[in-house]
């Protein structure tokens, strides 16, 4: 009985050996969505010479629906403004680090891997819009890149945000945030998800250069770093303090003012000695494009 | 018994071992091949008519029908469409195009075109769509079915080999002129509805409708004898009836036909055969020259039709005089034509009147101390008061939902007028009434009884709450 049993058990070890054994080899990864690689055209061309080669970093400007998850409603750009852009691109994100000090050395060990290109908004399924957004410093998103109007002051200064705020993340995420900047304006933080219900003012009187800041530290130290290059008022609207200042409100803004100081210079000593980049002089460059 | 098992499991290992021989592995290509096969089939398919594609798009069930012409190469695709807004941009443009293998073959836009257009309509909740799913080749036809709908029931396209001269199908102009009806329309906080009135010269009656050229659906309001609504034989039947359209052969054709009876006759609009266009249609605002659309044709068996904006709402003739409250709202519900609140900074209100709290329009209120019929603000005198500053205007009723406003120079005020406030008020309603005449429609808000008051002459708007 004993020996009937192990033949038994042999021969269904065998069966399923062999019903399993026969098949070549399916590799598991299958091109799937791969990223348009392919140079076709002119556009290809100098995306492959100027970015890919040049920094290691590809622009997608051809629809892959995986660069943008499911819920996300988008549009690739019109041809026509994709050489725009990529010139939008050099002349005021590259080329500004280019110019500074230590600037190229960063730029070039901290780019993401990927920037994509999107005609429109993305539309999201709650009914929200988003203007921009970033993948753990492998992928930045720029969004209505059809209406590029370099005459057009808040289409320039929306890009200039997206791509300031989101290569800021790079640096927290790398060399981790300056010593104890969430102490600076610890109360100013919003719970999750509820940044939106503030206003600009009520964001400046917590400390903040915007109620987007106030959502994390994270996006506090990103937000400094974005207004601070290309808001051209920066000193003005959030560092120098009102004069004869006899109201509540305004007493607030310039203790809100005394934060961002704080923070401003936290995060400039903290730049210049993890990355040896001057943001002053980078905001310098900057500015003088714009 | 022993003996009967090793048997089993030679003759089991020697067929196995047999069906696992080179030859019988080979007879299916590896995956990558299979792959390579499918793609390279299905772009010899769209590359190969000679005359590329003709297709007919609907996007959801309930819009129109946009009408397309497909020539794919290699590389790109050159796509004609009867889609004339962003001034003809889509009228003939070329943008790649590829094939992706995913969950099936799957038919790419690369870069933004007509259908990518159609898509982000409506903040991209339309319901167009510019990835598609290969399902089958039907005949000479290949269907394919949206993969980016988010509703229930895909999209289903069919694209046809186009045959030589089906360019002639087109009606560009028929649909680049009635995007100039779209001018005239409230758009404050919604998308505009532009409407017309269908005047039936041959059968003496119109028809009111409002007509989206973005997703090309007709919502018909009213049927009439006319649009004199104070004409004591005036009459008309309510319709509710929409229907998406398609542009073909110089005719606009209701996808379906529009029915009613009318003073005891039955009406059928099929479709409108357009001839002629001009601007010297009415305009609908008392202080210009007639230069808006009018646009005429032909509907089959009720002859010659006349097509003219208009600024009639259904639901805007409730707006009816209120003997106990006056309509009201908060002043930064008023807005220019641009769609900018007069109360923001810098924008008039705010300038004159910056302590306003709230907007009133007084519509047959019955008081002994108050004007009945009169316009202006409640104003905060900065202790907690409110002070209410208003300007007459003659009595007045609402004929079908026109509200002809005639303000005089008689002011009210339940406090201390400041110097300035009387010369601030006339400006400020001057510049709201331009023309005497403005067109009540409503605004649905749940729980609330909201219409919009709508100047044609500087295309300002007021939103009052019952």
């Amino acid at each position: 009985m004993t020996t009937i049993k192990s033949h038994s058990i042999l021969l269904l070890f065998v069966i399923i050996l062999f019903s399993g054994g026969c098949y070549t080899e399916d590799p598991l990864d299958m091109p799937v969505n791969q990223g348009p690689e392919v140079i076709k055209n002119e556009i290809d061309e100098i995306i492959d010479e100027d970015f890919i080669q040049e920094y290691g970093m590809a622009i997608r400007y051809r629809f892959v629906d995986r660069y943008v998850s499911p819920t996300e409603r988008v549009t690739p750009p019109r041809l026509e403004v994709v050489i725009p852009m990529l010139n939008f691109i050099e002349n005021f994100w590259i080329d500004p680090y280019l110019e500074v000090e230590n600037g190229e050395e960063f730029f070039r060990t901290h780019v993401p891997a990927e920037i994509i290109l999107l005609g429109g908004l993305i539309y999201n399924e709650d009914g929200t819009v988003t203007l921009g957004t970033a993948d753990a410093g492998a992928q930045i998103t720029f969004t209505d890149v059809n209406s590029i109007d370099m005459d057009d002051q808040n289409w320039v200064l929306l890009q200039l945000q997206t791509v300031y705020h989101e290569f800021a993340h790079t640096v927290h995420q790398r060399y981790k945030l300056p010593n104890a900047f969430e102490t600076i304006s610890p109360q100013g933080y919003t719970s999750a998800g509820s940044w939106f219900t503030l206003t600009s003012e009520e964001a400046l009187q917590r400390g903040f250069v915007s109620p987007y800041a106030t959502s994390s530290p994270n996006e506090d130290f990103a937000e400094v770093v974005a207004h601070f290059l290309f808001d051209e008022g920066f000193y003005e609207n959030y560092i120098i303090l009102e004069t004869n200042c006899n109201t509540p409100d305004c007493e607030k803004r310039n203790e809100g003012r005394a934060l961002i100081k704080q923070k401003l210079n936290s995060i400039t000593a903290h730049y210049k000695k993890v990355t040896g980049v001057s943001l002053e002089e980078l905001r310098d460059v900057v500015q003088s494009k714009l | 018994m022993v003996k009967t098992y090793k048997h089993i499991i030679f003759l089991f290992l020697a067929l196995v071992l047999y069906s696992c021989t080179e030859e019988k592995v080979g007879v299916l290509p590896s995956v990558e091949d299979r792959v390579t096969e499918a793609v390279t089939n299905l772009r010899s398919e769209l590359t190969a008519p000679a005359n590329g594609w003709k297709l007919e798009y609907q996007p959801t069930n309930e819009s129109g029908v946009f009408f397309m012409l497909l020539e794919f190469d290699d590389d790109e695709v050159r796509i004609r469409s009867d889609v004339a807004e962003n001034d003809g941009e889509f009228f003939d443009h070329t943008i790649p195009w590829r094939i992706d293998n995913a969950l099936g073959l799957e038919l790419i836009y690369e870069t933004y075109g007509v259908f990518h257009y159609l898509f982000e309509q409506d903040g991209a909740t339309f319901g167009a769509e510019f990835e598609w799913g290969f399902v089958e080749k039907e005949g000479d036809n290949l269907v394919f079915r949206s993969i980016s709908d988010f509703s229930v029931d895909q999209s289903t396209i069919v694209l046809e080999p186009a045959k030589s001269g089906d360019e002639n199908l087109f009606a560009r102009d028929i649909a680049q002129n009635l995007l100039k009806f779209s001018t005239i329309s409230p758009k404050a906080l919604e998308s505009p509805k532009p409407k017309q009135e269908i005047i039936m010269e041959d059968a003496g009656i119109s028809v009111f409708w409002s007509l989206d050229p973005a997703k090309r659906i007709i919502e018909s309001i009213l049927a009439s004898t006319g649009s004199d609504f104070d004409d004591p034989n005036f009459s008309a039947v309510i319709l509710e009836h929409t229907s998406g359209y398609k542009l073909q052969n110089g005719r606009m054709i209701l996808l379906e036909p529009l029915q009613f009876v009318l003073n005891n006759r039955l009406y059928t609009i099929e479709d409108i055969a357009f001839t002629e266009y001009s601007d010297t249609g009415p305009t609908l605002c008392t202080l210009a020259a007639n230069d808006g659309p009018l646009y005429k044709g032909q509907i089959s068996s009720l002859g010659n039709a006349s097509m003219v904006s208009s600024l009639f709402d259904l639901e805007g003739t409730a707006f009816q005089p209120i003997a106990e409250f006056p309509y009201s709202v908060n002043p930064f519900f008023i807005f220019d034509e641009s769609g900018n609140s007069l109360y923001d900074e810098g924008m008039i209100i705010a300038e004159k009147f910056p302590n306003a709290v709230g907007f009133v329009f007084y519509y047959g209120f019955e008081s002994d101390t108050q004007p009945n019929n009169a316009v202006g603000f409640i104003l905060d005198d900065g202790n907690g008061n409110s002070d209410i500053f208003l300007r007459e205007f003659l009595p007045t009723t609402t004929v079908g939902n026109k509200i002809n406003v005639t303000l005089t120079n008689n002011y009210y005020h339940t406090g201390i007028p400041d110097p300035a406030d009387e010369a601030n008020l006339a400006e400020i309603t001057n510049l709201l009434f331009e023309g005497g005449d403005v067109y009540a429609s409503d605004f649905p808000v749940e729980g609330l009884l909201v219409f919009k008051l709508f100047n044609p002459c500087n295309q300002h708007e007021i939103f009052l709450v019952q």
